[in-house]
């Protein structure tokens, strides 16, 4: 105890460069453990996004790409597939439901998604979680309603009424928008942590209606523009959607179907497992995030090392410290314990100080990081694993202490008490 | 003469189409000397399994078996995929007992159809497709997907990708013979 007295109030002499040391221990520290967070919560969002889902059809293209197209709203459609290519689909006696999906408009950055009312009825969330609507009703038979993700009404402001205009494509500053054709505000979904909360959800004749007199991909002009109130006197049937979701009736079905969608003629489709395109995803990314981590690891070592740097140019200057220690009674190993209490005192404090500045810039970007990545970061407790992180980090620093601690051992033992000025 | 290159294209139309019509349309799987697919479906008290490899993994050739020591290799490649039990490691706790299998592939025709097998892929290649339906009494015995047996079985299997739905949803891996072991 009392050596611990000592050595603290040795750092509190020097405190300037201690303060330095504990200030990089506890960055490299808030780095390590908040690519950790990052990692663990991506995988946590992304598997929480889509369950009881059996199967995604899309347009052939990779599986990856269409997950992450379909239900992250991440990248975009190769192509769409055709309107009768999804009734054949549904129509299948193992298909309980089927989900149409339609994409490629966008509201202020947010995608605007063109889906049936089955929606809102089949899709789970989380551990089969269904969506809840908070306030107002889905979107029912007037094509121009719309039902918003909780984090799009809440950022943007949006109250139930409330008219808006979308826009076409998905940059967020768009040129062309749908400006003769305003959409009500109908519905605001319950809050669900997935990218749902970052969606406009309207329906499939809604999303027909807004380009029905489109032109080459232009809107109308003249004589060929049609009102929104003519819109809803027309029989607004999809052409084409971008993916479907479908649920069966048996989970053993899933891969006779799956071969079935992969082999249809008619178009060519794509049938994925949602589950296992996932861990797909997952692999792709391993790469980069051991290379995040094993990046982190190096600067808290950096740190460390900066520590042990500041401890050993410190150990000359000290000389007399030491002797007059020595001369009141202090026994070698005494000096030794000092030197490892000290290294693990400043690594201590830095392992504080980086919990406390992850804490900080978890609670200052929570809702920067959400409504940009969608992406939420709870402030929980560190979890085992990081518990173990930092417990080695000390274990390293008490270690590396070991050194300095060695040399004042041997020098110690006369060096200091014979003046050698 | 630039109008008569226009009406080029209508010329052909009609052959073009003849040979589309020739032409099949379905895409052409896949298809990996080393890599087989297997589809596992665990739901209630029903297990299904779907094996699809090369039949370069299985057999060790994809032409038509012709010589007698090509048969005796056939029989006894096909002798191992009649036994799914020993093939997958079920544990005989979970008390499975086989209901419905189908063998597929060229190589297994009969010599009375080997014509017909040799047809089957225009390249030459052939697959092997098995298909298996268990009944499990005790199919919470079934914690691990094991196929250490079937990389010892067809060493030319190199690895094995695997989709399976089970009790914890969907799951996909590559199993090789070092990490053949896939949780249900």
């Amino acid at each position: 105890m009392h050596l611990l007295r000592i050595a603290l109030a040795s750092l509190a002499n020097r405190r300037f460069t201690a303060l330095l040391t504990v200030f990089a221990i506890a960055l490299s520290v808030c780095l390590l453990l908040a690519v950790e967070r990052v990692r663990t919560e991506a995988r946590a969002s992304f598997a929480n996004t889509i369950s009881g889902t059996d199967l995604i059809v899309g347009a052939r293209s990779g599986s990856v790409n269409l997950l992450l197209y379909s239900v992250f709203r991440i990248g975009n459609a190769t192509n769409n597939i055709r309107w009768d290519s999804f009734e054949h689909v549904a129509e299948h006696r193992q298909v309980k439901w089927a989900i149409p999906i339609s994409l490629g408009d966008s509201h202020r950055g947010y995608r605007v998604m063109g889906t049936s009312p089955a929606y809102f009825e089949h899709y789970r969330y989380a551990r089969s979680q269904p969506l809840n609507i908070e306030q107002g009703r889905a979107f029912a038979d007037d094509p121009f309603e719309v039902v918003l993700g909780a984090e799009v009404a809440q950022a943007l402001h949006y109250q139930l009424g409330e008219k808006l205009v979308l826009a076409h494509g998905v940059a967020t500053i768009s040129l062309v928008k749908h400006d003769d054709k305003p959409f009500t505000v109908v519905g605001i979904l319950e809050r669900t942590g997935t990218p749902v909360d970052r969606t406009l959800h309207i329906s499939l004749a809604g999303m027909e209606a807004l380009h029905v007199d489109w032109q080459n991909g232009m809107p109308a002009r003249g004589a060929g523009v049609v009102s929104a109130e003519q819109a809803r006197t027309m029989h607004l049937q999809p052409k084409a959607i971008t993916a479907v979701l479908l649920g069966l009736n048996s989970k053993i079905a899933t891969f006779s179907l799956q071969r079935e969608i992969n082999d249809f003629r008619g178009e060519p489709l794509l049938a994925i497992l949602p589950g296992v395109a996932l861990q797909e995803l997952w692999s792709l990314m391993s790469t980069a995030e051991q290379a995040l981590f094993v990046v982190s690891l190096f600067v808290v070592l950096t740190g460390l090392i900066g520590m042990l740097t500041a401890i050993l140019t410190s150990l000359n200057e000290r000389r007399r410290e030491m002797a007059i220690l020595r001369s009141v009674g202090a026994r070698p190993w005494h000096i030794a314990c000092l030197l490892i209490l000290e290294a693990f005192a400043l690594a201590l404090a830095g392992v504080l100080l980086g919990l406390v500045l992850l804490y900080l810039g978890i609670a200052g970007a929570q809702g920067h990081v959400q409504a940009n990545y969608g992406l939420y970061l709870p402030l929980a407790m560190p979890t085992r694993y990081e518990w173990t992180l930092l417990g080695a980090i000390l274990a390293a620093a008490l270690l590396m202490g070991c050194v300095p601690a060695w040399r004042a051992y041997r020098q110690s033992l006369a060096d200091g008490l014979s003046i050698r000025l | 003469m630039r109008r008569t290159l226009l009406a080029l294209p209508f010329a052909l139309l009609p052959l073009a189409l003849a040979q589309a019509d020739e032409h099949q349309h379905g895409s052409l799987a896949k298809h990996q000397h080393g890599i087989a697919s297997l589809n596992v479906a665990l739901d209630g008290n029903t297990l299904e399994i779907q094996l699809e490899s090369p039949a370069m993994n299985i057999v060790g050739f994809e032409h038509a078996a012709s010589s007698e020591a090509d048969q005796a290799l056939v029989a006894a490649a096909k002798a191992k995929l009649e036994q799914p039990l020993q093939l997958f490691n079920l544990p005989a706790a979970a008390d499975c007992s086989l209901t419905q299998s189908a063998l597929h592939s060229p190589l297994f025709a009969s010599a009375a159809h080997t014509e017909d097998a040799q047809d089957a892929d225009g390249h030459g290649h052939s697959d092997v497709d098995a298909d298996y339906s268990f009944h499990c009494n005790q199919p919470d015995a079934l914690q691990v997907l094991d196929l250490s047996a079937l990389f010892i079985q067809f060493p030319a299997t190199h690895r094995i990708a695997v989709q399976l739905i089970g009790r914890s949803g969907q799951q996909g891996a590559e199993l090789s013979p070092k990490m053949a072991r896939l949780s249900f």
